[in-house]
Protein backbone atom coordinates (compact mmCIF):
# COMPACT_ATOMS: atom_id res chain seq x y z
CA UNK A 1 0.00 0.00 0.00
CA UNK A 2 2.72 2.40 0.36
CA UNK A 3 3.98 4.63 -2.54
CA UNK A 4 7.05 5.02 -3.74
CA UNK A 5 8.27 8.32 -4.58
CA UNK A 6 10.85 9.48 -7.09
CA UNK A 7 12.49 12.99 -6.92
CA UNK A 8 11.63 15.61 -9.15
CA UNK A 9 13.77 17.47 -11.25
CA UNK A 10 11.16 20.69 -11.80
CA UNK A 11 12.56 22.81 -8.95
CA UNK A 12 15.57 23.39 -11.53
CA UNK A 13 12.65 24.80 -14.08
CA UNK A 14 10.46 26.41 -11.64
CA UNK A 15 12.84 28.41 -10.17
CA UNK A 16 14.02 29.38 -13.68
CA UNK A 17 10.24 30.41 -13.95
CA UNK A 18 9.96 31.53 -10.65
CA UNK A 19 12.75 34.17 -11.38
CA UNK A 20 11.52 35.38 -14.80
CA UNK A 21 7.99 35.84 -13.11
CA UNK A 22 9.36 37.99 -10.11
CA UNK A 23 11.69 39.99 -13.23
CA UNK A 24 8.56 40.22 -15.09
CA UNK A 25 6.14 41.34 -12.21
CA UNK A 26 8.82 43.87 -11.13
CA UNK A 27 9.38 45.62 -14.50
CA UNK A 28 7.36 43.96 -17.66
CA UNK A 29 4.50 46.58 -17.63
CA UNK A 30 7.46 49.42 -17.82
CA UNK A 31 9.20 47.98 -20.36
CA UNK A 32 6.25 47.60 -22.16
CA UNK A 33 5.15 51.21 -21.79
CA UNK A 34 8.24 52.36 -22.76
CA UNK A 35 8.63 50.42 -26.02
CA UNK A 36 4.84 50.54 -26.86
CA UNK A 37 3.84 54.33 -25.43
CA UNK A 38 6.72 56.24 -24.48
CA UNK A 39 8.82 55.67 -27.51
CA UNK A 40 6.14 55.43 -29.96
CA UNK A 41 4.81 59.07 -28.54
CA UNK A 42 8.24 60.61 -28.16
CA UNK A 43 9.20 62.77 -31.52
CA UNK A 44 11.44 60.70 -33.69
CA UNK A 45 13.11 60.15 -37.17
CA UNK A 46 15.36 58.47 -38.75
CA UNK A 47 18.30 59.64 -36.78
CA UNK A 48 16.82 60.70 -33.93
CA UNK A 49 14.75 59.59 -30.89
CA UNK A 50 14.53 57.22 -27.70
CA UNK A 51 14.63 54.61 -30.06
CA UNK A 52 17.45 56.12 -32.35
CA UNK A 53 20.18 53.31 -33.58
CA UNK A 54 23.33 55.17 -32.14
CA UNK A 55 21.33 55.72 -28.85
CA UNK A 56 20.24 52.31 -28.24
CA UNK A 57 23.90 51.32 -28.68
CA UNK A 58 25.13 54.01 -26.60
CA UNK A 59 22.51 52.34 -23.99
CA UNK A 60 23.51 49.07 -24.24
CA UNK A 61 27.90 49.67 -24.61
CA UNK A 62 28.18 48.37 -20.84
CA UNK A 63 28.86 44.93 -20.13
CA UNK A 64 26.35 45.13 -17.28
CA UNK A 65 23.47 46.59 -19.18
CA UNK A 66 24.41 43.65 -22.16
CA UNK A 67 24.27 41.11 -19.73
CA UNK A 68 21.45 42.67 -17.95
CA UNK A 69 19.12 42.56 -21.23
CA UNK A 70 19.71 39.00 -22.57
CA UNK A 71 19.08 38.23 -19.03
CA UNK A 72 15.91 40.01 -19.29
CA UNK A 73 15.01 38.13 -22.32
CA UNK A 74 16.22 34.89 -21.30
CA UNK A 75 14.00 34.90 -18.05
CA UNK A 76 10.84 35.93 -19.44
CA UNK A 77 11.49 33.05 -22.09
CA UNK A 78 11.77 30.31 -19.38
CA UNK A 79 8.97 31.86 -16.96
CA UNK A 80 6.59 31.54 -20.72
CA UNK A 81 7.95 27.90 -21.53
CA UNK A 82 7.34 26.82 -17.97
CA UNK A 83 3.80 28.26 -17.79
CA UNK A 84 2.68 27.06 -21.46
CA UNK A 85 3.51 23.29 -20.74
CA UNK A 86 1.39 23.64 -18.05
CA UNK A 87 -1.12 25.39 -20.23
CA UNK A 88 -1.23 22.72 -22.50
CA UNK A 89 -1.93 19.78 -20.04
CA UNK A 90 -4.63 21.60 -18.26
CA UNK A 91 -5.99 22.35 -21.41
CA UNK A 92 -5.74 18.56 -22.17
CA UNK A 93 -2.67 18.63 -24.66
CA UNK A 94 -1.05 15.92 -23.41
CA UNK A 95 2.52 16.06 -25.32
CA UNK A 96 4.40 14.38 -23.50
CA UNK A 97 8.22 14.30 -23.45
CA UNK A 98 8.39 15.72 -27.25
CA UNK A 99 6.47 18.95 -25.99
CA UNK A 100 8.58 19.65 -22.91
CA UNK A 101 11.67 19.26 -24.63
CA UNK A 102 10.52 21.86 -27.17
CA UNK A 103 8.67 24.19 -24.77
CA UNK A 104 12.36 24.14 -22.17
CA UNK A 105 14.37 23.84 -25.80
CA UNK A 106 13.11 26.84 -27.22
CA UNK A 107 13.79 28.40 -23.61
CA UNK A 108 17.01 27.75 -23.98
CA UNK A 109 17.65 28.11 -28.01
CA UNK A 110 16.37 32.08 -26.47
CA UNK A 111 18.75 32.29 -23.83
CA UNK A 112 21.73 31.34 -26.17
CA UNK A 113 20.74 33.76 -28.87
CA UNK A 114 20.17 36.61 -26.41
CA UNK A 115 23.59 35.87 -24.91
CA UNK A 116 25.56 35.30 -28.18
CA UNK A 117 23.51 38.55 -29.54
CA UNK A 118 24.72 40.83 -26.85
CA UNK A 119 28.30 39.78 -27.55
CA UNK A 120 27.87 40.59 -31.13
CA UNK A 121 26.75 44.37 -30.34
CA UNK A 122 28.64 46.86 -32.12
CA UNK A 123 30.47 49.78 -30.33
CA UNK A 124 28.50 53.01 -30.57
CA UNK B 1 -8.79 -5.58 -0.82
CA UNK B 2 -11.91 -5.59 -3.56
CA UNK B 3 -13.45 -2.05 -4.20
CA UNK B 4 -16.78 -0.90 -5.00
CA UNK B 5 -18.31 -0.55 -8.41
CA UNK B 6 -18.05 2.78 -8.86
CA UNK B 7 -18.20 5.86 -11.77
CA UNK B 8 -16.52 8.83 -12.70
CA UNK B 9 -16.65 11.78 -14.29
CA UNK B 10 -14.00 12.65 -16.61
CA UNK B 11 -12.12 16.21 -16.56
CA UNK B 12 -13.58 17.06 -20.41
CA UNK B 13 -14.19 21.21 -19.55
CA UNK B 14 -13.70 21.05 -16.28
CA UNK B 15 -12.85 25.12 -16.22
CA UNK B 16 -16.53 25.47 -17.19
CA UNK B 17 -17.39 24.20 -13.74
CA UNK B 18 -16.09 27.44 -11.44
CA UNK B 19 -15.28 31.26 -12.47
CA UNK B 20 -12.01 30.49 -10.02
CA UNK B 21 -10.81 27.77 -12.47
CA UNK B 22 -10.97 30.48 -15.44
CA UNK B 23 -9.14 33.10 -13.52
CA UNK B 24 -6.71 30.80 -12.96
CA UNK B 25 -6.18 29.97 -16.66
CA UNK B 26 -6.45 33.60 -17.42
CA UNK B 27 -3.13 34.24 -15.36
CA UNK B 28 -1.71 31.35 -17.26
CA UNK B 29 -2.05 32.23 -20.66
CA UNK B 30 -0.56 35.49 -19.90
CA UNK B 31 2.56 33.84 -19.93
CA UNK B 32 1.54 33.39 -24.20
CA UNK B 33 1.91 36.94 -24.71
CA UNK B 34 5.33 37.33 -22.41
CA UNK B 35 6.79 34.40 -24.59
CA UNK B 36 5.77 36.74 -27.61
CA UNK B 37 7.15 39.94 -26.01
CA UNK B 38 10.60 38.04 -25.49
CA UNK B 39 10.90 36.82 -28.92
CA UNK B 40 9.62 40.72 -29.64
CA UNK B 41 12.70 41.72 -27.89
CA UNK B 42 14.94 38.89 -29.04
CA UNK B 43 14.15 40.26 -32.84
CA UNK B 44 14.94 43.23 -32.00
CA UNK B 45 18.42 42.33 -30.53
CA UNK B 46 19.13 40.75 -33.24
CA UNK B 47 18.34 43.67 -35.60
CA UNK B 48 20.35 45.98 -33.50
CA UNK B 49 23.09 43.31 -33.86
CA UNK B 50 23.10 43.58 -37.88
CA UNK B 51 23.12 47.28 -38.19
CA UNK B 52 21.30 50.47 -38.58
CA UNK B 53 18.75 49.31 -41.45
CA UNK B 54 17.53 45.88 -39.88
CA UNK B 55 16.79 48.22 -36.73
CA UNK B 56 14.57 50.66 -38.32
CA UNK B 57 12.24 47.82 -39.94
CA UNK B 58 12.33 46.18 -36.54
CA UNK B 59 11.28 49.77 -35.31
CA UNK B 60 8.53 50.71 -37.70
CA UNK B 61 7.28 47.04 -37.39
CA UNK B 62 7.24 47.48 -33.12
CA UNK B 63 5.43 51.17 -33.86
CA UNK B 64 3.27 50.09 -36.61
CA UNK B 65 -0.56 50.17 -35.31
CA UNK B 66 -0.40 45.96 -35.23
CA UNK B 67 2.58 46.39 -33.12
CA UNK B 68 1.05 48.97 -30.89
CA UNK B 69 -1.57 46.72 -30.33
CA UNK B 70 -0.11 43.21 -29.70
CA UNK B 71 2.02 45.40 -27.24
CA UNK B 72 -1.46 46.79 -25.54
CA UNK B 73 -2.37 43.06 -24.70
CA UNK B 74 1.33 42.29 -23.85
CA UNK B 75 0.24 45.71 -21.12
CA UNK B 76 -2.98 44.06 -20.13
CA UNK B 77 -1.09 40.34 -19.72
CA UNK B 78 1.58 42.13 -17.94
CA UNK B 79 -0.82 44.19 -15.36
CA UNK B 80 -2.72 40.82 -14.78
CA UNK B 81 0.46 38.83 -14.26
CA UNK B 82 2.44 41.64 -11.92
CA UNK B 83 -0.84 41.40 -9.54
CA UNK B 84 -1.46 37.80 -9.64
CA UNK B 85 1.92 37.51 -8.59
CA UNK B 86 2.42 39.76 -5.88
CA UNK B 87 -1.05 38.42 -4.53
CA UNK B 88 0.75 34.82 -4.55
CA UNK B 89 3.82 35.77 -3.07
CA UNK B 90 3.19 35.72 0.22
CA UNK B 91 2.04 31.83 -0.33
CA UNK B 92 5.72 30.96 -1.50
CA UNK B 93 8.21 32.82 0.20
CA UNK B 94 9.26 31.11 3.39
CA UNK B 95 7.96 32.79 6.58
CA UNK B 96 9.77 35.95 7.35
CA UNK B 97 10.50 36.53 11.03
CA UNK B 98 10.36 34.60 14.23
CA UNK B 99 7.40 32.64 15.12
CA UNK B 100 4.59 34.51 16.78
CA UNK B 101 5.68 37.58 15.16
CA UNK B 102 5.72 36.20 11.40
CA UNK B 103 5.26 38.95 8.53
CA UNK B 104 1.87 39.40 7.50
CA UNK B 105 0.93 39.18 3.40
CA UNK B 106 -0.03 42.54 3.35
CA UNK B 107 3.55 43.35 4.29
CA UNK B 108 4.96 41.19 1.89
CA UNK B 109 2.57 42.55 -1.30
CA UNK B 110 3.27 45.76 -0.36
CA UNK B 111 6.80 45.51 -0.20
CA UNK B 112 6.92 44.29 -3.68
CA UNK B 113 4.84 46.79 -4.93
CA UNK B 114 6.99 48.85 -3.40
CA UNK B 115 10.31 47.36 -5.21
CA UNK B 116 8.31 47.23 -8.92
CA UNK B 117 7.55 51.21 -8.53
CA UNK B 118 11.21 51.59 -7.44
CA UNK B 119 12.87 49.26 -10.39
CA UNK B 120 9.92 50.55 -13.28
CA UNK B 121 10.87 53.95 -12.35
CA UNK B 122 14.62 53.71 -12.31
CA UNK B 123 14.39 51.55 -15.31
CA UNK B 124 12.21 53.85 -17.00
CA UNK B 125 14.69 56.67 -16.31
CA UNK B 126 17.61 54.79 -17.53
CA UNK B 127 15.89 54.33 -20.71
CA UNK B 128 14.95 57.75 -20.95
CA UNK B 129 17.79 59.83 -19.75
CA UNK B 130 20.26 56.76 -20.15
CA UNK B 131 22.30 58.46 -23.02
CA UNK C 1 -38.87 34.37 4.21
CA UNK C 2 -41.76 33.01 5.45
CA UNK C 3 -41.78 29.29 6.86
CA UNK C 4 -43.46 26.61 4.66
CA UNK C 5 -41.54 27.74 1.53
CA UNK C 6 -40.37 25.37 -0.61
CA UNK C 7 -37.35 24.79 -2.53
CA UNK C 8 -36.53 22.27 -5.63
CA UNK C 9 -32.67 20.26 -5.16
CA UNK C 10 -31.56 18.73 -8.26
CA UNK C 11 -29.60 15.66 -7.81
CA UNK C 12 -27.12 13.87 -9.81
CA UNK C 13 -27.38 10.12 -8.37
CA UNK C 14 -25.89 6.44 -9.77
CA UNK C 15 -26.18 3.48 -8.66
CA UNK C 16 -24.40 0.44 -9.30
CA UNK C 17 -26.90 -1.66 -10.68
CA UNK C 18 -28.30 1.09 -13.12
CA UNK C 19 -24.14 1.71 -13.93
CA UNK C 20 -24.55 2.52 -17.71
CA UNK C 21 -25.02 6.50 -16.73
CA UNK C 22 -25.94 8.88 -13.88
CA UNK C 23 -29.63 10.40 -14.01
CA UNK C 24 -30.71 13.92 -12.37
CA UNK C 25 -33.56 14.06 -10.27
CA UNK C 26 -35.47 16.55 -8.57
CA UNK C 27 -37.26 16.88 -5.19
CA UNK C 28 -39.52 19.92 -3.84
CA UNK C 29 -38.29 19.90 0.17
CA UNK C 30 -39.90 22.60 2.13
CA UNK C 31 -37.39 24.44 4.34
CA UNK C 32 -37.91 26.57 7.58
CA UNK C 33 -35.39 29.59 8.05
CA UNK C 34 -32.97 27.81 10.37
CA UNK C 35 -33.00 24.25 7.37
CA UNK C 36 -29.80 23.54 6.45
CA UNK C 37 -28.87 21.91 3.22
CA UNK C 38 -28.35 18.41 4.99
CA UNK C 39 -31.47 18.62 7.34
CA UNK C 40 -32.86 19.20 3.20
CA UNK C 41 -31.55 15.31 1.94
CA UNK C 42 -32.78 13.87 5.94
CA UNK C 43 -35.94 15.15 4.69
CA UNK C 44 -35.89 13.55 1.25
CA UNK C 45 -34.72 10.43 2.52
CA UNK C 46 -37.27 10.17 5.79
CA UNK C 47 -40.20 11.40 3.29
CA UNK C 48 -39.93 11.71 -0.23
CA UNK C 49 -37.13 9.01 -0.94
CA UNK C 50 -35.51 6.42 0.97
CA UNK C 51 -33.28 5.63 -1.71
CA UNK C 52 -31.26 8.47 -1.80
CA UNK C 53 -27.77 7.83 -0.58
CA UNK C 54 -25.52 11.03 1.18
CA UNK C 55 -22.77 10.26 3.97
CA UNK C 56 -22.95 12.42 7.32
CA UNK C 57 -22.51 12.34 11.19
CA UNK C 58 -21.97 15.55 13.00
CA UNK C 59 -24.20 17.97 11.35
CA UNK C 60 -21.73 20.42 12.63
CA UNK C 61 -19.29 21.19 10.32
CA UNK C 62 -16.58 19.72 12.29
CA UNK C 63 -16.72 15.69 10.82
CA UNK C 64 -15.66 16.05 7.25
CA UNK C 65 -18.39 13.92 6.20
CA UNK C 66 -20.94 15.57 3.93
CA UNK C 67 -19.05 17.28 1.68
CA UNK C 68 -20.48 17.71 -2.15
CA UNK C 69 -20.71 19.79 -5.05
CA UNK C 70 -23.58 22.26 -4.35
CA UNK C 71 -24.12 24.49 -7.68
CA UNK C 72 -20.55 23.37 -8.61
CA UNK C 73 -18.69 24.15 -5.79
CA UNK C 74 -17.63 22.10 -2.76
CA UNK C 75 -18.92 22.73 0.31
CA UNK C 76 -20.47 20.81 3.59
CA UNK C 77 -23.82 20.25 3.00
CA UNK C 78 -24.55 20.61 7.03
CA UNK C 79 -22.76 24.37 6.90
CA UNK C 80 -25.22 25.70 3.93
CA UNK C 81 -28.65 27.22 4.91
CA UNK C 82 -31.37 26.87 2.52
CA UNK C 83 -32.43 30.15 2.68
CA UNK C 84 -28.81 31.28 1.61
CA UNK C 85 -29.47 28.82 -1.57
CA UNK C 86 -33.51 30.28 -1.87
CA UNK C 87 -35.11 30.63 -4.22
CA UNK C 88 -33.05 27.44 -5.94
CA UNK C 89 -32.96 25.38 -7.75
CA UNK C 90 -30.18 23.80 -5.72
CA UNK C 91 -28.05 21.60 -7.97
CA UNK C 92 -26.11 18.68 -6.06
CA UNK C 93 -23.68 16.40 -6.98
CA UNK C 94 -20.94 14.19 -5.78
CA UNK C 95 -17.26 15.47 -4.61
CA UNK C 96 -15.30 15.83 -8.02
CA UNK C 97 -12.96 14.19 -8.63
CA UNK C 98 -13.03 10.97 -6.71
CA UNK C 99 -14.77 7.67 -8.12
CA UNK C 100 -18.95 7.83 -6.94
CA UNK C 101 -20.19 4.84 -5.12
CA UNK C 102 -23.60 5.74 -4.80
CA UNK C 103 -25.19 8.84 -5.07
CA UNK C 104 -23.76 11.52 -3.06
CA UNK C 105 -20.91 8.61 -1.60
CA UNK C 106 -17.81 8.95 -2.66
CA UNK C 107 -14.67 6.27 -2.33
CA UNK C 108 -12.21 7.77 -0.47
CA UNK C 109 -9.47 5.27 -0.35
CA UNK C 110 -6.84 7.04 -1.87
CA UNK C 111 -6.96 9.75 -0.16
CA UNK C 112 -6.66 7.40 3.04
CA UNK C 113 -3.81 5.90 1.05
CA UNK C 114 -2.02 8.41 1.05
CA UNK C 115 -1.93 10.17 4.38
CA UNK C 116 0.20 7.73 5.49
CA UNK C 117 2.75 8.15 2.74
CA UNK C 118 2.79 12.00 3.77
CA UNK C 119 3.92 11.15 7.17
CA UNK C 120 0.91 12.93 8.61
CA UNK C 121 1.68 12.00 12.78
CA UNK C 122 4.07 13.65 15.00
CA UNK C 123 7.44 11.74 15.46
CA UNK C 124 8.86 12.74 19.08
CA UNK C 125 12.67 13.35 19.26
CA UNK C 126 14.68 10.08 21.09
CA UNK C 127 14.24 11.54 24.71
CA UNK C 128 10.84 12.29 24.62
CA UNK C 129 10.14 9.25 23.22
CA UNK C 130 12.31 7.22 25.79
CA UNK C 131 10.66 9.28 29.03
CA UNK C 132 6.32 9.11 27.63
CA UNK C 133 4.89 10.48 30.32
CA UNK C 134 7.21 13.66 30.35
CA UNK C 135 5.05 16.92 29.05
CA UNK C 136 6.30 17.95 25.35
CA UNK C 137 5.84 22.12 26.44
CA UNK C 138 5.05 23.61 23.66
CA UNK C 139 5.13 28.32 23.22
CA UNK C 140 1.74 29.89 22.20
CA UNK C 141 4.03 31.10 19.34
CA UNK C 142 5.13 27.88 18.40
CA UNK C 143 1.96 26.51 18.69
CA UNK C 144 0.63 29.05 15.97
CA UNK C 145 3.26 28.18 13.67
CA UNK C 146 1.21 25.13 12.51
CA UNK C 147 -2.33 25.57 14.87
CA UNK C 148 -3.90 26.53 11.42
CA UNK C 149 -3.21 23.71 9.49
CA UNK C 150 -4.25 21.56 11.78
CA UNK C 151 -7.42 22.28 12.03
CA UNK C 152 -8.30 19.91 8.42
CA UNK C 153 -11.58 17.93 9.27
CA UNK C 154 -10.42 15.85 6.14
CA UNK C 155 -13.44 16.87 4.87
CA UNK C 156 -11.91 16.51 1.18
CA UNK C 157 -13.25 19.43 -0.24
CA UNK C 158 -10.03 20.36 -1.43
CA UNK C 159 -9.73 17.69 -3.83
CA UNK C 160 -12.57 18.55 -5.47
CA UNK C 161 -11.68 22.23 -5.86
CA UNK C 162 -8.08 21.17 -7.06
CA UNK C 163 -8.58 20.58 -11.12
CA UNK C 164 -4.74 19.56 -10.94
CA UNK C 165 -6.07 16.20 -8.57
CA UNK C 166 -8.65 15.36 -10.59
CA UNK C 167 -6.20 15.81 -14.34
CA UNK C 168 -2.89 14.08 -11.89
CA UNK C 169 -4.76 11.18 -9.82
CA UNK C 170 -1.14 10.19 -7.98
CA UNK C 171 -0.81 14.12 -7.02
CA UNK C 172 -1.22 13.84 -3.37
CA UNK C 173 -3.53 16.50 -3.00
CA UNK C 174 -3.98 19.51 -0.77
CA UNK C 175 -4.90 18.37 2.41
CA UNK C 176 -2.23 15.78 2.57
CA UNK C 177 0.47 17.96 1.81
CA UNK C 178 -0.92 20.83 4.39
CA UNK C 179 -0.92 17.87 6.81
CA UNK C 180 2.45 17.16 5.93
CA UNK C 181 3.09 20.83 6.58
CA UNK C 182 1.51 20.86 9.80
CA UNK C 183 4.04 18.09 11.24
CA UNK C 184 6.76 19.69 10.01
CA UNK C 185 6.22 22.92 11.39
CA UNK C 186 5.42 21.75 14.37
CA UNK C 187 8.58 22.02 17.31
CA UNK C 188 7.89 18.84 19.17
CA UNK C 189 8.69 17.22 15.55
CA UNK C 190 11.57 15.39 14.31
CA UNK C 191 10.38 13.61 11.32
CA UNK C 192 11.03 16.49 8.78
CA UNK C 193 13.64 14.15 6.74
CA UNK C 194 11.48 11.74 6.35
CA UNK C 195 8.65 13.33 4.66
CA UNK C 196 11.14 14.64 2.12
CA UNK C 197 10.77 12.16 -0.18
CA UNK C 198 6.87 13.05 -0.63
CA UNK C 199 7.61 16.41 -0.72
CA UNK C 200 9.92 16.57 -3.49
CA UNK C 201 8.34 14.14 -5.56
CA UNK C 202 6.16 14.99 -8.61
CA UNK C 203 3.02 13.79 -7.28
CA UNK C 204 4.02 15.78 -4.02
CA UNK C 205 4.41 19.12 -4.61
CA UNK C 206 5.15 19.59 -7.96
CA UNK C 207 1.89 18.63 -9.02
CA UNK C 208 0.93 21.71 -7.77
CA UNK C 209 0.30 24.69 -10.02
CA UNK C 210 -0.98 27.30 -7.45
CA UNK C 211 -4.86 26.86 -8.66
CA UNK C 212 -5.51 28.05 -5.15
CA UNK C 213 -8.96 26.64 -4.96
CA UNK C 214 -8.66 24.65 -2.32
CA UNK C 215 -7.85 27.66 0.10
CA UNK C 216 -10.86 28.89 -0.95
CA UNK C 217 -13.13 26.27 -0.73
CA UNK C 218 -12.02 24.86 2.61
CA UNK C 219 -14.42 25.28 5.55
CA UNK C 220 -11.84 25.21 8.00
CA UNK C 221 -9.44 28.19 6.76
CA UNK C 222 -6.53 25.43 6.34
CA UNK C 223 -4.40 27.06 3.88
CA UNK C 224 -3.20 23.77 1.77
CA UNK C 225 -2.02 26.17 -0.75
CA UNK C 226 0.44 28.03 1.24
CA UNK C 227 1.49 24.69 2.89
CA UNK C 228 2.11 22.89 -0.14
CA UNK C 229 4.19 26.32 -2.13
CA UNK C 230 6.07 27.26 0.63
CA UNK C 231 7.27 23.52 0.42
CA UNK C 232 8.03 23.87 -2.91
CA UNK C 233 10.47 26.65 -2.11
CA UNK C 234 11.49 24.36 0.47
CA UNK C 235 11.86 21.46 -1.96
CA UNK C 236 13.88 23.98 -4.37
CA UNK C 237 16.35 24.84 -1.92
CA UNK C 238 16.94 21.42 -0.86
CA UNK C 239 17.24 20.54 -4.76
CA UNK C 240 19.78 22.93 -5.13
CA UNK C 241 22.02 22.41 -2.08
CA UNK C 242 22.40 18.42 -3.02
CA UNK C 243 23.37 19.89 -6.66
CA UNK C 244 25.81 21.87 -5.23
CA UNK C 245 26.89 19.64 -2.33
CA UNK C 246 26.45 15.92 -2.83
CA UNK C 247 26.36 13.44 -0.22
CA UNK C 248 25.02 16.60 2.24
CA UNK C 249 23.53 15.12 4.87
CA UNK C 250 19.51 16.06 4.66
S1 LIG D 1 -7.69 21.13 4.03
FE1 LIG D 1 -9.74 22.01 4.40
S2 LIG D 1 -10.91 21.42 2.58
FE2 LIG D 1 -9.11 20.08 2.62
S3 LIG D 1 -9.77 18.23 3.73
FE3 LIG D 1 -8.86 19.61 5.26
S4 LIG D 1 -10.58 20.79 6.09
FE4 LIG D 1 -11.30 19.84 4.19
S1 LIG E 1 -22.19 16.34 8.89
FE1 LIG E 1 -20.25 16.52 9.81
S2 LIG E 1 -19.30 18.03 8.58
FE2 LIG E 1 -21.33 18.01 7.80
Amino acid sequence: MSIRFRRSHEPLFWLLFGAGGLVAALVLPAVVVFTGLIAPLTPHSADAGLLDYARVLTLFASPGARAACAGFIALLAWHAAHRILHLCHDLGVHGGAGLKWSCYGSAAAVSLLAGGLVVLLPSP
Amino acid sequence: MTRPATWQRDMRGWWRRDPAFRRYLLREATSVAIGGYALMLLAGLGCLAAGPAPWQSWQGLVMSPIGLLLQALVFAAAVIHSVSWFRLMPLTVPPVGRPGRRLGDTAISSAAWVASAVCSLALLGWLVYGA
Amino acid sequence: MTDGDAIRLDVLRWHPDRPAAPWWQSYEVPYRADSTLLEALQTIKDALDGTLTFRWSCRMAICGSCGCMVNGRPELSCHLLLRDLAPGPVRLEPLAHFPVIRDLVIDQQDFLEKLPAVGAYLVPAADAEAAPDTPSRQTPAQMAEYYQYAQCINCLLCYSACPQYGLKPDFLGPAALALMARHDADSRDTGGSARKAARDAESGVWDCTLVGHCTEVCPQGVDPARAINRNKTASARDYVFDLLMPGRRR
